[in-house]
């Protein structure tokens, strides 16, 4: 996508810039009115009508595999995160486990995350994992999220929800599945 | 009318100069000149603009380094809120609006803009509400929810100072002013071109600021119904956006990107018609594909009200939405393709001369083909997804806004200074101007969308090391400075320029448009005879105009009673039909626009009565600068040697007022339709909508109203049918028992509002139709009182068989007022008993 | 001629909404009130395309305007009586899909295949009374918008869309108001006169924006509004195709509109 839009970008400007410095020659009046017309069909509506066509070909897909479609087996594992300002609460709704400021997922397994705010709007983002969801109060918005491999990633409220807003992070650690299962146990002992 | 003498024509222009100059000394306040008045806005919004530039300087010193505490967290949040709203509201929009009252009635062949008072009007509200919401900066309480000011960290809950009422209502008072100049812009345009200079013989420029003034008129008024609705909840407690009680943040953003998507091309459009005028006269060739832009401008202002969501993607919109909204956002490119590739023919065909404000639309091409790449990248769901709300998208936005507007205009600037200063611009300090701002923009935003990409969110006022933003942010920030660095040569240049510049030659660029037959500097009364037009480009046709023009060979050449007049024309074809008279100086619009700020600042401080008082007497001050037109001996009055072919436009039964009644309607139209919207997007979507368990509105009484309203509004038009067959029988008496039975009608619905026991600060519901029932009550209330007005002026004689003018302008009114009455009985009382399944 | 013309447009506005109701709900679809419109419309859109046919032995068309009428033809039968209308039974999406092909698309391309000479040669000149009064609506596009526009959220309101699912002789009306309104509307304005070009293209650009609310609504509501048996997901996707996929045509038109306003112009005074 980048290569093919900085290539427009550069002949665009190269064909204004010749265009400047060329010198025409004498045409007639109706070939003048052809050559207009091409540069006007061509530049104007093909350029951007195949360029669209292929960007949506490639994108839509990808955007699909960020939906959480009803998965083919089994049910995705749900967390519910609350946003206020300007801290998180986690949510295990199967475990009644409450967490702050820090997420433990399985890694290699789709989660539906819960989204809803406490007060203003915030936007769960871990840029790491994939796009942002605005969490409004009053309604829930359901990010599908997806860790390939474990490790811990940066999480940010990415809505401006006030002051303390650049300081509205979290910690996702995304555990292999065993070690999922251990934390878990740990967690519901402690409680 | 041919060759008077030397000595006639010179006395003949000094009676002009008198008629149509300002007043002396502190009298140049009193002006209603547009020269003057555009003038005025673009010196304005250019210190509005140093003014948020210094605050983006503020903003870089703070992220140039991680974990600074420069600028703490709260002045942060205060400074880039600032920016944002100096830059769109003060800056941006006002000095287009400037260009187009400078320009417009010079490129269209007239010599003032159609309603001159409004447009004084409409500047002293502008500055007046920029100074208001500056003060707050002073005051240390400027708004810090961010520019577009989402609820509800906007709401008093989480903003409680008085920072959001500053934004809410100094907004809406700059508002005002911007759909008075689009009223005023798009009947000007219509109605008052050349004679015989049809739609399609217009300058290209007319014909984007045309499109923009339209799409202000129907743009802003969802914005200033969000920001009434809001100022409504932070004050008085009624519910719109509260998710308890039945409203919906959600709300506020549709409301505001109805507005904000419009927005965006409501600065890029006449900055690409300086760019359409600007390349033909450099390649010295007619703009290749004149129609194509045509079309262009149409499709963008029609796409850019259909994708206002295009802004709301990461609410959490339904999931297959993705697709569809992903090829509606990218739709737009082609309207700006089109243009773009005409532009390209026309260089490409042309022999170009190089000139300084070439150089600035080369660099308006790279940058905005830049920012439109990355905006087509943006409306690519999944990717907009991974960057949304990143400063990817704060560097697109600039090369968008910047490239789109900044450059085009400063090209505009430099074109058109020897118009306005008789001198040329130095090419040499011009250059350095370009490159320090054009090297010093790009090493600021170009590599932004790199830290963009390496995922750092807008709008934090610090960040922590080592997360591979460090070295970005300060390469940013040193690009800031160079670039401002450029905005001050480019000002000195400016400014060195009125005192050391070479004089300018007439028609220096050797232009094809009207403005460069007017006298460098130029006069007040710009064409001391208004010529007739065969061709798109009269100057490079007719070079001779200019002194055919100055020899006052053409129309209206003499000053008639000391009166300003023009040609007012045919919407299409430009053939001329009547004498349009013009107000000349007054204080009344001065007056106006302090007492409106009057209203604005008692608002601020919660004193309600001053607050009321002074908005009574801002409508008293407008009747009474609405008595001195038509027939008044201020104005035209009845005389044995009135012109009679063309007529003056009072005598007449559709003159430019009555477009102008139509034009504003059409904004009120706007903003009513969007309360519409509001009542049924919460009935709706609100998460805790709830209906009080029985209507609390009388229906009878209602409908009882309704009929009086009906019988005023039937009777006025038997009135104005009359009128417009040269038939005044019975006139007053008609006029007042119309007032008569609106007053009734006003009385029985004041009744429906208090017995009613509406619960607004409880219910969304109720607080909805409270607004619609105070919608009406202003909208027949104020019908009455103009047809009060009118029946006096029967009796004067100011209004008669042959005066109809000014209750045919009135009409409209009326048949909103009604037509608004009952879809309102339908839509908020009908309805809801009708919902249920 | 002009007159005439359009008086002859009006037949197929007044035939084609009497053909329409019927077909919401497939011949073979149980109920005897039901099977009776589903016929009726059969009857009628056979009539209509015959009268097209005989009339266009008498006064050809152009090649272009008869391809239009009759690939119009074919795409109304398909709209009535083909899988759409099964699917539209039971979901909202495919019924949104239904209502927006005979508002934007079918009703547009009938107005511009100008049918009209043939029909009224097709039927003698009876129906030309019928069409009259009508005859000077269409002088006005906005006020035909306004009409249009109060059509369409009419039968939005969840009472009445649910009476016209439920009730096959108000689904009659229902297509009915559809698709008179939406011919009155797009003749209005894709035939607008030089002077009314300014005020099609407002009509235009306000029926792009309710019809844009509407599907805004329907797109963010909370809960299904036409039952609370039907599906959320459903409801959304017929609010989106109502307001992205249908602001397509109108911005197209807009387009068309402005291009022909334009031509006209420049015929007549140069430039």
């Amino acid at each position: 996508m980048f290569g093919w839009f900085t290539l427009v970008l550069v002949v665009v400007i190269a064909l204004w810039l010749y265009a400047i410095r060329r010198s025409p020659t004498a045409t007639s009046e109706a070939r003048a009115g052809q050559v207009q017309k091409r540069w006007i069909i061509w530049g104007g509506l093909v350029l951007p009508i195949t360029s669209m066509a292929v960007i949506l070909a490639l994108g839509i897909p990808a955007g699909h595999r960020m939906l959480p479609l009803p998965l083919e087996e089994g049910q995705a594992l749900r967390i519910n995160v609350t946003a206020h300002q300007w801290w998180w609460e986690v949510h295990y709704p199967e475990s009644d486990i409450t967490l702050k400021d820090e997420l433990h997922i399985p890694a290699g397994v789709p989660l539906d995350l819960h989204l809803t705010s406490a007060d203003v709007i915030h936007s769960f983002w871990v840029p790491r994992l994939g796009g942002k969801l605005d969490m409004l109060p009053g309604r829930t918005n359901v990010l599908r999220l997806h860790a390939d491999e474990p490790g811990t990633y940066r999480g940010q409220c990415a809505e401006f929800c006030g002051t303390q807003h650049a300081h509205m992070k979290f910690t996702v650690i995304a555990h292999s599945p065993e070690d999922y299962q251990t934390w878990l146990r740990q967690e519901a002992s402690d409680e | 009318m041919s060759n008077l003498p030397e000595q006639a024509n010179r006395e003949r222009q000094e009676e002009l100069e008198h008629v149509w100059g300002n007043l002396p000394g502190w009298g140049a306040l009193a002006a209603v000149n547009h020269t003057s008045v555009g003038f005025r806005f673009m010196v304005t919004g250019m210190a509005f603009f140093l003014i948020g530039g210094v605050l983006a300087m503020l903003i870089r010193t703070q992220l140039a380094l991680p974990e600074q505490e420069i600028i703490g967290a709260a002045l942060y949040n205060q400074i880039f809120t600032m920016h944002g709203t100096v830059m769109m509201f003060l800056f941006a929009i006002p000095v287009l609006e400037g260009v187009a009252m400078y320009l417009v009635p010079k490129m269209i062949g007239t010599r003032d803009l159609v309603f001159p008072r409004l447009s004084a009007l409409g500047y002293y509200c502008y500055l007046f509400g920029g100074v208001i919401i500056l003060s707050s900066l002073v005051l240390e309480v400027a708004p810090d929810a961010g520019w577009f000011m989402y609820t509800p960290l906007s709401s008093n809950t989480y903003s409680p100072g008085p920072g959001s009422d500053f934004w809410l209502l100094g907004i809406t008072f700059v508002e005002i002013s911007a759909i008075s100049a689009g009223v005023e812009l798009v009947v000007s345009i219509l109605r008052t071109r050349a004679n015989g200079m049809s739609l399609n013989k217009m300058p290209i420029f007319c014909w984007y600021i045309l499109a923009m003034a339209l799409m202000i008129v129907f743009g802003f008024p969802p914005l200033i119904l969000g920001s009434i609705l809001l100022e409504l909840e932070r004050a008085a407690g009624f519910v719109f956006f509260e998710t308890a009680g039945g409203g919906d943040p959600l709300l506020w953003q549709h409301l505001f990107w109805l507005f904000g998507h419009p927005e965006v091309y409501i600065i890029f459009l006449p900055a690409a018609g300086i760019v359409s005028t600007l390349i033909p006269v450099f390649a010295r060739h007619p703009l290749v594909g004149y129609r194509w832009i045509v079309l262009g401008i149409i499709t963008m202002g029609f796409i850019s009200f259909g994708l206002w969501v295009h802004h709301m993607f990461t609410v959490g919109i339904p999931q297959m939405a993705q697709a569809f909204f992903s090829v509606a956002s990218m739709l737009v490119a082609i309207p700006t393709a089109i243009q773009i590739f005409a532009w390209l023919a026309t260089l490409w065909q042309g022999k170009v001369v190089y000139h300084l404000p070439m150089l600035w639309i080369i660099g308006f091409l790279v940058v905005f083909v830049c920012g439109g790449l990355t905006g087509v990248m943006l409306a690519l769901v999944p990717f907009n997804w991974q960057v949304h709300d990143t400063h990817f998208v704060v560097a697109h936005m600039h090369y968008v806004l910047v490239g789109g507007m900044l450059f085009p205009l400063i090209a505009g600037f430099y074109y058109w200074l020897p118009h306005v200063s008789g001198r040329m611009p130095s090419d040499k300090l011009g250059r350095w101007g370009f490159w320090l701002f054009f090297g010093g923009f790009n090493v600021t935003f170009l590599l932004m969308h790199l830290t963009g990409l390496l995922g750092m969110p807008r709008r934090i006022y610090t960040y922590e090391a080592g997360l591979g933003w460090d070295w970005l942010n300060l390469v940013s920030s040193i690009g800031g400075f160079i670039m401002a660095i450029g905005v001050a040569v480019i000002i000195v240049d400016i400014v060195l320029h009125f005192r050391f510049g070479r004089r300018a030659e007439q028609n220096p660029w050797g232009a094809d448009t009207l403005e460069w037959a007017i006298p460098m500097p130029v006069n007040a009364y710009n064409f001391s005879s208004l010529p007739d037009i065969t061709t798109r480009h009269p100057m490079w046709e007719n070079p001779e105009l200019v002194e055919s023009i100055a020899a006052g060979e053409h129309g209206l050449a003499e000053v008639q009673n000391v009166r300003r007049d023009i040609y007012g024309s045919d919407a299409v074809t430009g053939k001329i039909r009547e004498v349009v008279h013009l107000p000349t100086n007054s204080w009344l619009p001065l007056l106006t626009a302090a007492v409106l700020a009057v209203v604005c600042i008692s608002l601020l401080v919660k004193v309600y009565l001053v607050a009321l008082a002074a908005a009574v007497v801002a409508l008293a001050l407008v009747l009474r600068w609405g008595w001195d037109n038509g027939a008044h001996p201020r104005a035209a009055p009845v005389r044995d040697d009135d012109p009679v072919d063309p007529p003056l436009h009072s005598r007449t039964c559709d003159g430019p007022g009555l477009w102008g009644m139509v034009v504003s309607l059409m904004a009120n139209g706007t903003l009513y339709v969007s309360l519409l919207f509001g009542w049924f997007y919460l009935w709706t979507a609100a998460p805790q909508w709830s209906t009080p368990e029985e209507g609390r509105v009388a229906l009878f009484p209602m409908v009882t109203s309704g009929v009086l309203l009906s019988l005023a509004v039937m009777i006025y038009r038997s009135a104005v049918a009359g009128l417009r067959k040269g038939q005044a029988d019975n006139l007053a008496l008609r006029l007042w028992g119309s007032a008569a039975l609106g007053l009734a009608h006003w009385c029985v619905l004041v009744w429906v509002l208090l017995a009613s026991g509406l619960r607004p600060t409880e219910l969304a519901h109720d607080a909805v139709l409270t607004v619609a029932l105070y919608y009406l009550l202003l909208h027949s209330g104020l019908a009455v009182v103009f047809t009060i007005l009118q029946a006096l002026r029967v009796k004067l004689g100011f209004v008669g068989a042959k005066l109809p003018y000014e209750p045919v302008v009135i009409q409209p009114f009326w048949v909103y007022t009604l037509g608004v009455f009952w879809l309102s009985f339908a839509v908020f009382l009908l309805l809801p008993m009708a919902w249920g399944v | 001629m002009c007159l005439s013309g359009r008086i002859r447009q009006w037949l197929i506005v007044v035939l084609l909404c009497l053909s329409t109701p019927a077909g919401a709900h497939s011949v073979l679809s149980a109920g005897r009130a039901e099977q009776f419109t589903a016929l009726l419309g059969l009857v009628i859109f056979g009539l209509v395309w015959f009268v097209y046919l005989v009339g266009a032995w008498r006064v050809v068309p152009t090649w272009l305007q008869a391809l239009v009428f009759n690939s119009t033809m074919i795409l109304s039968f398909l709209a009535l009586w083909g899988p759409l209308d099964h699917w539209a039974e039971t979901s909202a999406a495919a019924h949104m899909v239904q209502h927006m092909m005979f508002m934007v698309v079918i009703a547009p391309l009938w107005a511009l295949s100008q049918p009209l000479p043939q029909l009224a040669s097709g039927s003698g000149r009876v129906l030309a009374r019928v069409w009259q009064p009508m005859l000077k609506l269409v002088q006005h596009p906005v006020y035909m918008a306004y009409l249009h526009g109060g059509m369409i959220w009419f039968w939005h309101i969840p009472r009445f869309y649910v009476l016209a699912l439920e009730n096959p002789w108000w689904h009659l009306v229902e297509h009915g108001c559809f698709l008179i309104s939406a011919g009155l509307f797009w003749w209005a304005v894709l035939k607008s006169a030089q002077r009314t070009v300014g005020w099609a293209l407002f009509a235009l650009l306000f029926t792009l924006m309710h019809t844009g609310f509407l599907g805004a609504m329907l797109t963010f509501a909370q809960s299904p509004l036409y039952g609370a048996g039907r599906s959320l997901q459903d409801q959304q996707l017929a609010g989106l195709i109502m307001w992205v996929l249908g602001a397509i045509p109108y911005l197209l038109a807009a387009s068309w509109v402005g291009w022909r306003g334009y031509w006209q112009m420049q015929r007549r005074w140069g430039g």
